[in-house]
């Protein structure tokens, strides 16, 4: 069973002035149970709206969303396994993050032990006690993700949470998400890191102006419909150039290297090919894709099409 | 429920406006001890601190409008309850927790009623103590009788239900308005202007509007020129407070937080 559905999902903003914005355009996610799913997308693709949408904050104009199975009706009957952050969170500037926490968990009957326990998970121990207005904006993040987090969800959505944490921080909250993803439990995490999601994440979604882009696990993205190339390093590059492209192979010139449409599994062929010709490779090594070039790649040819 | 009237209690603002009550209280009480001359025909009496009669002597006039602006505090103190999570921006993380937005709202709305009503109860006591000592020692304690003690109980009644009514406004408005100082805004506003010039355009219509009905059911007596009962009045109010709250529970089911 899925545990996220979302499909063909629209939202158009209307506001008073101006025309409506349409943030999603028939937007299609499902996320398996189990794991770290990433969404990813460039700003203002839509993500914020989808969770809003998922939690029932934002009406959708149309399409179908499903957490845990139910509908935006019937969310209140799921809303207790779920546990979410959505944007930069806000709470009472007067009270102070134990105390905030402290009203939502009363919400749900949860205790003063588990308020403080999750105070010391996300690293805000010492600094429960100071009102919530002093807090800086990666101290005001962990308290988002604490309140996210009493409830022991099985499901955890998480809208950037690495906004505004340095380093270690973020680092910290990747090891944490990473551990409750592998505890069995459904992480969904928006983010336009792509490092981040890279590093974290088992599966990926990619959205663009409201559009599913591309959704799988995240080697399989990466490797997104095309042939890998071998980076060659060789001397003297246009001889060993026409010495491949005799042997057929696809080569092409880019820069101080030479690229090679081969798997890496083949890489010997190059070796091969050029050590007949009595030329020897300085370095030979699969071409490394990131995510964000890929991301950079469908985010914009996703723009050329839609105008 | 129990988690929305501990909230409200402990709001800054609602303790801030009962400690501006407090104060008023114990001024006014002074002032009674002060001015009341116990020889003097009209001596401080019990019928002036309960017979709020708005256009008789001083003292009632004094009772008249310390119960107006206890309405006046519960509109706001209603209005904070849920302006100042609109105000916090924190309504969203609510609503991820109870999703069911008309519990939210009417567990909202009920705290502020029943926190308003205990409150003007409790300072309306705390006022009749106060302006006990002026009657008894400076003033007379003639007239305390069966009939004082039922119209008192009577009017006790009729503003505990006005100001939880008030704060139940105050909260609606708010939440239409996404806002505190908007309920004040629009319900002082409405009477003094909207009214004023209603009234001089269709004095006609008198019975129906909502400084007349307002003024009825908080006397306990009818006015010269409007014809409406008590419980008339009491049902208009009820009437308009019900459209009233009806139409922002849809507005609120309805609205995208963002
Ligand atoms: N309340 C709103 N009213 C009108 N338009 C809105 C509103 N919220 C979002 N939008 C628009 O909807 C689109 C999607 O916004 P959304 O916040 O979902 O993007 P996002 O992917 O979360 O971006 P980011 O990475 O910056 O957080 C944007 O064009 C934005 O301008
Ligand atoms: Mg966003």
């Amino acid at each position: 069973m899925a545990v996220i559905e979302v499909e063909g999902l629209r939202k158009e903003y209307r506001r008073l002035r101006g025309g409506p914005t349409l943030a999603l355009d028939g937007l299609d996610v499902s996320v398996p149970e189990g794991g770290v799913f990433g969404f990813l997308g460039p700003n203002g693709s839509g993500k914020t709206t989808t969770i809003r949408c998922l939690l029932g904050l934002v009406r959708a104009s149309s399409g179908r969303s499903r957490l845990l199975d139910a509908g935006p009706r019937e969310l209140h009957t799921v809303i207790g396994r779920v546990g979410s952050m959505v944007e930069t969170p806000q709470f009472f500037p007067n009270f102070s993050g134990r105390r905030n926490l402290e009203l939502l968990a009363r919400l749900d009957g949860i205790g003063r032990a588990r308020v403080n326990e999750t105070l010391d998970l996300v690293g805000l121990g010492s600094s429960a006690g100071s009102p919530f207005r002093t807090y800086s904006l990666g101290m005001k993040q962990r308290l988002g993700l604490a309140a996210a987090l009493i409830k022991d969800p099985e499901l955890l959505i998480l809208d950037e949470p690495a906004n505004g944490l340095d380093p270690a921080g973020i680092k910290e909250i990747r090891d944490l998400v990473r551990r409750l993803g592998s505890e069995g439990r459904t992480i969904f995490v928006s983010s336009h890191l792509l490092g981040e999601v890279q590093q974290m994440c088992d599966r990926v979604a990619i959205l663009a102006r409201g559009r599913l882009v591309t959704e799988g696990p995240v080697a399989d993205v990466l490797a997104g419909g095309r042939a890998s190339r071998l980076v060659v390093q060789v001397a003297p590059l246009e001889a060993a150039l026409e010495t491949l492209r005799s042997a057929d192979l696809d080569a092409t010139l880019d820069g101080h290297h030479i690229l090679v449409q081969l798997p890496a599994e083949d890489a010997a062929r190059v070796t091969e090919v050029l050590a007949d010709a009595r030329m020897y490779v300085s370095e030979l090594r699969p071409e490394e894709i990131d995510l964000e070039t890929v991301f950079l790649e469908l985010t914009r040819s996703d723009g050329d099409a839609t105008g | 429920m129990v988690v929305e009237i501990r909230r409200a209690l402990s709001r800054r603002l609602v303790r801030v406006l009962v400690l501006v009550a407090l104060l008023g209280i114990v001024i006014i009480a002074i002032g009674a001890f002060a001015t009341s001359d116990p020889d003097a025909a009209d001596a401080f009496s019990p019928a002036d601190i309960w017979t709020p009669e708005l256009d008789q002597s001083s003292d009632a006039a004094i009772v008249g409008g310390v119960s107006f602006l206890f309405l006046l505090m519960a509109l706001l103190g209603g209005a904070s309850v849920i302006g100042a999570e609109y105000k916090a921006g924190t309504i969203t993380t609510l609503l991820t927790w109870e999703p069911r937005r008309l519990r939210v709202i009417g567990a909202k709305l009920a705290a502020a009623a029943i926190v308003a009503a205990v409150l003007f109860l409790v300072l309306e006591a705390l006022l009749a103590g106060a302006l006990a000592p002026a009657a008894v020692v400076r003033g007379t304690t003639e007239g305390a009788d069966d009939d004082f003690y039922r119209s008192l109980a009577g009017f006790l009644g009729r503003g505990a239900l006005l100001t939880g009514g008030c704060a139940v406004l105050g909260g609606a408005i708010a939440t239409v308005g996404k806002n505190t100082t908007a309920a004040l805004a629009v319900v002082l506003g409405y009477i003094v202007i909207v009214e004023q010039i209603l009234r001089g355009l269709r004095p006609g219509w008198n019975a129906w509007y909502l400084g007349e009905n307002l003024g009825i059911v908080l006397t306990g007596e009818r006015l010269d020129d409007v014809v409406r009962s008590v419980p008339g009045a009491a049902a208009v109010l009820l009437f308009y407070l019900g459209v009233f709250v009806a139409v922002t529970l849809v507005v609120f089911a309805r609205r995208d937080v963002t």
